[in-house]
């Protein structure tokens, strides 16, 4: 068996009287996929927020390896290999396609002493050339990210998380947004990454997307977990099933 | 006549630039209104004076002014703003009001209620043309200033600080997701505004040769004028929309005359170009 790479223990976070998160565990295996799926409101990003530092866990243990995340700033999380996209695209959108994956690439390698020097080293621009043309837009790197098109920036976006060289991807909704046609090209980017030793834990609303990209599935509802396993197994939980489709009565939380 | 004026409203214009500086960094990154930056101001106006009259020299005077209020201004980082940042906009801009407020008056306390001078000795030679006169302090003024945007511009748009500056300016969180330590980034724009505060205290203070306890005030109000006319946040738009200010004060006074008051025009201006323009001269519509 792989090794565990990821490991959420008994996360929960409330915001005011509103429980967001509900002791909820996962642990990801080393150069898998794993996705996190459920209804609209299940957490799902909140879970996103908590691990990558922008959320502080009331409860609750993260783990990266052997370190902990819990209570480090972002920029300690992103530094320690924990890349992410976003469920809207954030790209920097006045600065350069180039410049977006530069900042990119920055992980670890902006000391004090480097504040000074030229972002643009000819290192720099070969590599962030290089992470561009793996998802096929090195054409369009002096271009302002801004006015690219919404798929375009959405691979600005990956090529500037693969920049990170992280451990661990987080992928907030990647084919949120997209035509069907994106959504494949996009998936099988995806694997790409995968296979080249990055392991991603990716958020989907849409089931399908996500079963058809992931090793393993674990399904969120009202910031519990209420199921986890191999994407066949989890389609015919009946809870899943109900907690997509609805019981009649909402509002409820499962047991 | 036209030629001269235009070149002292220009000096005039140099100087609301260099004081509205440091705001419109802080802002850009920030999008607080950081008034007490008109308290460094002064900081650097008194500091500069007690180095000058105990050393003599400009240079280390200047230099000293620049690591004091520098210092100054990460001081009001780390323990005026930070603690309240993510709170509703108008906290941090009361602590900002009731901090300028407070220095206002430990000046008066410390240094006295009094004007002193600052009469800067420069052996520069000044500008004597049939048409234009200039001061070597006018020139002074005018040089460091093109020397210092000189600088700001290379570290804004050619250094690694100046892209990670201009990323967090856009999204905090998503520059931290990417290993930007946006806390120093923050904490080094105020340092560096701050520096840039003291240069404007001491270039006013011997440009008019008074240094006193408010001297704070007009340029806090004028100098929030300016980063609004420039756009929040644009750097050439705050030491474009300052060189208009001060053409534009200076010019009205010797077309119209004294018919309103010279801080009046600041204001006047600002309403005409938001009246015409609501995002600034060089502001972006957001």
């Amino acid at each position: 068996m792989a090794d565990r790479l990821f490991r959420a223990e008994g996360v929960t976070k409330r915001f005011g009287g509103l429980t967001a998160l509900k002791d909820v565990s996962i642990e990801v295996d080393e150069g898998s996929i794993f996705a996190v799926i459920g209804p609209n409101g299940a957490g799902k990003t909140t879970l996103f927020n908590v691990v990558s530092g922008v959320y502080r866990a009331d409860e609750g243990a993260i783990w990266l390896g052997g370190s902990t995340l819990h209570g480090l700033g972002t920029h300690r999380i992103a530094r320690l290999g924990v890349a992410r996209t976003f469920q809207i695209t954030r790209l920097f959108k006045q600065l350069s396609v180039m410049d977006n994956v530069i900042l990119g690439l920055g992980r670890g390698d902006i000391p004090m002493g480097g504040l000074i020097r030229g972002p643009r080293s000819k290192e720099a621009v070969d590599k962030a050339l290089e992470t561009l043309a793996a998802v096929g837009l090195e054409k369009s790197a002096d271009t302002k990210a801004g006015t690219l098109p919404y798929g375009d920036q959405r691979r600005v976006e990956l090529a500037r998380a693969m920049a990170m060289k992280p451990r661990l991807l987080l992928l907030d909704e990647p084919c949120a947004g997209l035509t069907h046609h994106e959504a494949v090209n996009l998936a099988e980017v995806v694997r790409q990454v995968r296979d080249t030793g990055v392991t991603v834990v990716l958020v989907e609303h849409n089931m399908h997307v996500a079963m058809g990209l992931a090793d393993h599935v674990a399904v969120l509802d009202h910031g519990e977990k209420i199921a986890e396993g191999t994407p066949e197994t989890v389609q015919r939980n009946p809870l899943v099933i109900e907690a997509y489709l609805g019981r009649g009565e909402s509002g409820e939380s499962h047991a | 006549m036209v030629i001269q004026q235009i070149a002292n409203g220009l000096v005039l214009g140099s100087l609301y630039a260099l004081v509205a500086l440091g705001l419109t960094i802080v802002y850009g990154v920030l999008r607080v209104l950081h008034v007490a930056h008109a308290g460094v101001f002064v900081l650097g106006a008194y500091a500069g004076l007690l180095v000058y009259v105990s050393s003599g020299s400009i240079v280390l005077c200047l230099a000293v002014a620049m690591l004091v209020c520098g210092f100054a201004g990460f001081l009001m980082y780390r323990f005026l703003y930070r603690p309240v940042l993510g709170r509703p906009a108008l906290i941090p801009l009361i602590v900002s009001i009731g901090t300028f407020m407070f220095l206002e008056d430990l000046y008066r306390l410390v240094m006295g209620p009094y004007i002193k001078a600052l009469p800067l000795k420069l052996s520069l030679p000044g500008l004597d043309l049939p048409f234009l006169r200039l001061t070597g302090q006018q020139l002074f003024i005018v040089g460091v200033t093109a020397l210092l945007l000189l600088a700001l511009w290379w570290l804004m748009k050619g250094t690694r600080l100046g892209l990670a500056w201009r990323a967090s300016a856009q999204d905090m969180e998503t520059a931290g997701a990417h290993g930007i330590n946006t806390d120093v980034i923050v904490g080094l724009c105020f340092v560096i505004g701050s520096a840039i505060a003291a240069v404007a205290g001491i270039m006013v203070g011997s440009y008019y040769n008074q240094v006193y306890p408010s001297m704070g005030s007009v340029p806090a109000y004028k100098a929030l004028a300016v980063i609004v006319l420039g756009g929040l946040g644009s750097v050439p738009g705050t030491v474009v929309a300052g060189l208009a200010l001060g053409l534009a004060e200076t010019l009205t006074m010797v077309w119209v005359g004294t018919i309103l008051p010279r801080e009046a025009i600041a204001f006047l201006v600002l309403i005409l170009m938001l009246l015409v323009k609501p995002t600034g001269l060089l502001g972006r519509a957001s």
